[in-house]
């Protein structure tokens, strides 16, 4: 690459300038989508599209170093989160068609996530199946060249504007736990798919329950091979380097450093240090592990990571309502401190609870002995 | 090598420095009376350990602040006497008043010198019973006293708190001073760096014990409670490990934000060790409550260096007076 970091950093820097939407997203429905659709499509027309991807999908392939620079300047300049509409298909579905799809199945979807043209939904959690993941029980039935799909996901992000599903269901009737299961793409206009959003304490409706009747998914859907699904999905993160979050841990250091300059309250003073070097531990935290995980395999670390962005995340939260009270104007307003307070308590919930994240750190990383949960 | 954090160069480098210091420093010593780190204080001083960071013209070894750094949290995991840290401190100092020959004097092992902290009441003397040089820390920077100008000495404790501690006046015209704007982040440093390797120690210990302490049939590490304990204090050690890190480069290449990147480091890095070496008390269960199991060592430990940093709240203090990088019409570094 001929380009230094700092051209790098400064050409970031201009296209943020000018192309960063002047309003946030809106928070839900139809109006949320088109936004985060508009948005991904003009950063694929200024060339800042797939910039994790590999360079053989379409992506810039960017070294560890430039990604970094990219999410620095991405969160100075205010540009729109990146826990959006986007994110399951640029940091899950995407990555996952790139490790385990086929090629009709890359050369179909992937240019259209990267484009802007569509938006992906989860389907992993069941009423039955959250942090015990594998004891899902949706079934899809082989049935001539077509899965027959019958049951109930929950908490599927976005489903209610999604094009297509990452969907994990049971296709060996007889398999229990990690085998016999499949990872379907789940187009979801397809016929016999109802979508329930759900309210949550925070408000908005985000997630989604998604009812299956007689759902007939083609067999070419498929991803990584019938009743290969938990491998599949665990591929996803064979090219993860964490530096997805980056932008929204720099977004958290920045509203740390805002209640400190909104606070001069000595009370409050030593949890809003605390924080601030938290902060300044897990921007350290995550660098680390981007720069290690450039030269081979990282292991568990990126799930201590995650871990602590939840919580400090948490109690960034929790701290800007003790400084400004509940009633004051920044936590009612729109896109206030009190929605990012309540819409925090799912940090340590969504993806595997806190509790089951330890219990995976201390198996993984530690050695302990697996114990009954 | 890497522009955020210590490279596979320095941490080999650092390897094949602290080889020695299993067969030297062994933690059991602590549990002798009779023991002072003193009589390895000329060994040190020959493998260079209190000049790293000091070019060699200097007199030191012509390394950086990053190697620097990881090895003092070697000196953490063995608790070393913070006499070590006087002793790269005072050199320091010394280099910096322009006295090289006292520097000189210091690096090669001739001068032993033990630290204090500057009190309301005077000063608080850390293990300075072999000391011929007293390195006095306080939030305006250091000051280096021949220990025969310190009046009114009195020993506080040579047990409780598992090294002696005195009380003495804070004595006037010092033989080399550094201000704190010259000196503060290698005194934060260097001490966060201790604090890491107490935080890393008591992790470690912890585990193995969770291991193998059978209690119900089974080993207690397979209980979520020990569990999740281990998993804050491994959460812990990765912070104030990766925060060390950075802040030393940050410090090494002489980044407008170092001074920010080191007091986190030190805030980081002194809640680990409390956090950690509490949870290992508690995780050795009766054991870690005896006086023979090393685990209290390193609480107490803890807490002297904390107390030689100006405690927790004054490191939250230094904190709040550093800007971030993060903070309003600042400049991203790179």
């Amino acid at each position: 690459m001929s380009e230094s970091l700092d051209d790098f950093r400064a050409r970031a820097r201009s296209w943020l300038q000018e192309n960063v939407p002047e309003h946030g997203s809106p928070m839900e429905g139809p109006e949320s989508r088109e936004y985060a659709l508009a948005w991904q499509k003009r950063q694929f027309e200024g060339g800042w599209a797939g910039l994790t991807w590999p360079q053989a999908y379409g992506g810039k392939e960017l070294s560890v170093l430039q990604q970094i620079a990219w999410f620095e300047e991405y969160a100075r300049a205010k540009a729109p989160s990146t826990h959006n509409a986007l994110f399951v298909g640029m940091n899950h579905a995407g990555p996952t068609l790139i490790a385990c799809g086929t090629d009709e199945q890359k050369a179909f979807h992937l240019p259209k996530i990267m484009q802007g043209e569509v938006i992906w939904c989860q389907g992993f959690s069941e009423p039955n199946a959250g942090s015990d993941l594998a004891s899902l029980r949706t079934k899809g039935l082989v049935e001539g060249d077509e899965l027959v799909v019958n049951g109930q996901k929950i908490w599927s992000s976005y489903a209610d504007i999604g094009d297509y599903q990452e969907l994990l269901i049971r296709t060996d009737p007889a398999s229990s736990r990690h085998h016999g299961l499949s990872w379907v793409i789940c187009a979801m206009d397809t016929p016999g798919i109802t979508v329930r959003p759900i309210k949550t304490m925070a408000g908005p409706a985000k997630y989604a329950e998604v009812f299956y009747d007689n759902v007939r998914i083609p067999l070419s859907n498929i991803v990584g091979g019938l009743n290969n699904g938990w491998k599949t999905a665990m591929a996803t993160l064979s090219f993860e380097r964490g530096t997805a979050s980056l932008a929204l841990q720099i977004s958290l250091s920045q509203r740390v450093e805002e209640l400190i300059a909104a606070n001069d309250d000595a009370g409050v003073s030593d949890t809003l240090m605390d924080l601030r070097a938290d902060a300044a531990a897990l921007r350290a935290m995550s660098y680390q592990f981007a720069i290690k995980s450039e030269t081979g395999p990282v292991g568990s670390e990126g799930s201590m990571i995650r871990l602590y962005f939840a919580e400090l995340a948490k109690r960034v939260a929790s701290a800007s309502i003790d400084i400004f009270g509940i009633g004051a104007p920044q936590v009612l307003a729109e896109h206030g401190l009190g929605f990012d307070y309540f819409d925090s308590y799912s940090e340590t919930i969504a993806g595997g609870t806190a509790e089951i994240q330890r219990n995976i750190i201390a198996e993984r990383v530690l050695g302990l002995p697996r114990g009954s949960r | 090598m890497s522009i955020f954090h210590a490279s596979a160069e320095q941490l080999e480098l650092v390897e094949s420095f602290v080889r020695p210091l299993e067969e030297l420093f062994p933690v059991a010593r602590l549990h002798r009376a009779e023991h002072t780190d003193y009589d390895n204080w000329v060994t040190a001083a020959e493998f260079g350990w209190f000049g790293i960071s000091l070019p060699e013209e200097a007199g030191g070894i012509g390394l950086s602040v990053v190697e620097e750094a990881l090895l003092f949290a070697q000196f953490g995991r063995h608790l070393i006497s913070p006499g070590f840290m006087a002793a790269s401190l005072a050199a320091k100092t010394a280099s910096l008043s322009g006295n090289d020959e006292l520097a000189q004097k210091i690096l090669g092992g001739e001068i032993p010198v033990a630290i204090a902290r500057q009190t309301a009441a005077g000063i608080t003397l850390v293990d300075a019973e072999n000391a011929k040089l007293c390195l006095v820390i306080s939030a305006e920077g250091t000051k280096l006293f021949p220990v025969e100008a310190i009046q009114q000495r009195a020993l506080l404790d040579r047990t409780q708190w598992s090294i002696a501690l005195e009380s003495a006046a804070l004595p006037g015209n010092p033989i080399a001073q550094a201000s704190e704007e010259d000196i503060g982040a290698s005194i934060n440093l260097l001490i966060a760096a201790q604090l890491t390797g107490i935080a890393a120690a008591t992790l470690e210990m912890a585990v193995a014990y969770a291991q193998i302490r059978q209690q119900f049939g089974v080993a207690i590490g397979s209980f979520q409670a020990i569990k999740h304990y281990c998993t804050d204090m491994v959460m812990n050690v990765q912070a104030a490990k990766d925060m060390l890190s950075f802040s030393a480069v940050a410090m090494a290449g002489n980044q407008p934000d170092h001074r920010f990147q080191v007091a986190s480091a030190l805030v980081v890095a002194t809640r680990a060790a409390f956090f950690n070496t509490g949870k290992n008390i508690q995780i050795h269960g009766g054991m870690g409550f005896s006086a023979e199991c090393d685990a209290h060592l390193f609480l107490k430990r803890a807490h002297v260096l904390e107390t030689l940093a100006g405690g927790l709240k004054a490191s939250r203090a230094a904190l709040r007076a550093e800007n971030s990088i993060f903070g309003k019409d600042a400049a991203f570094t790179g």
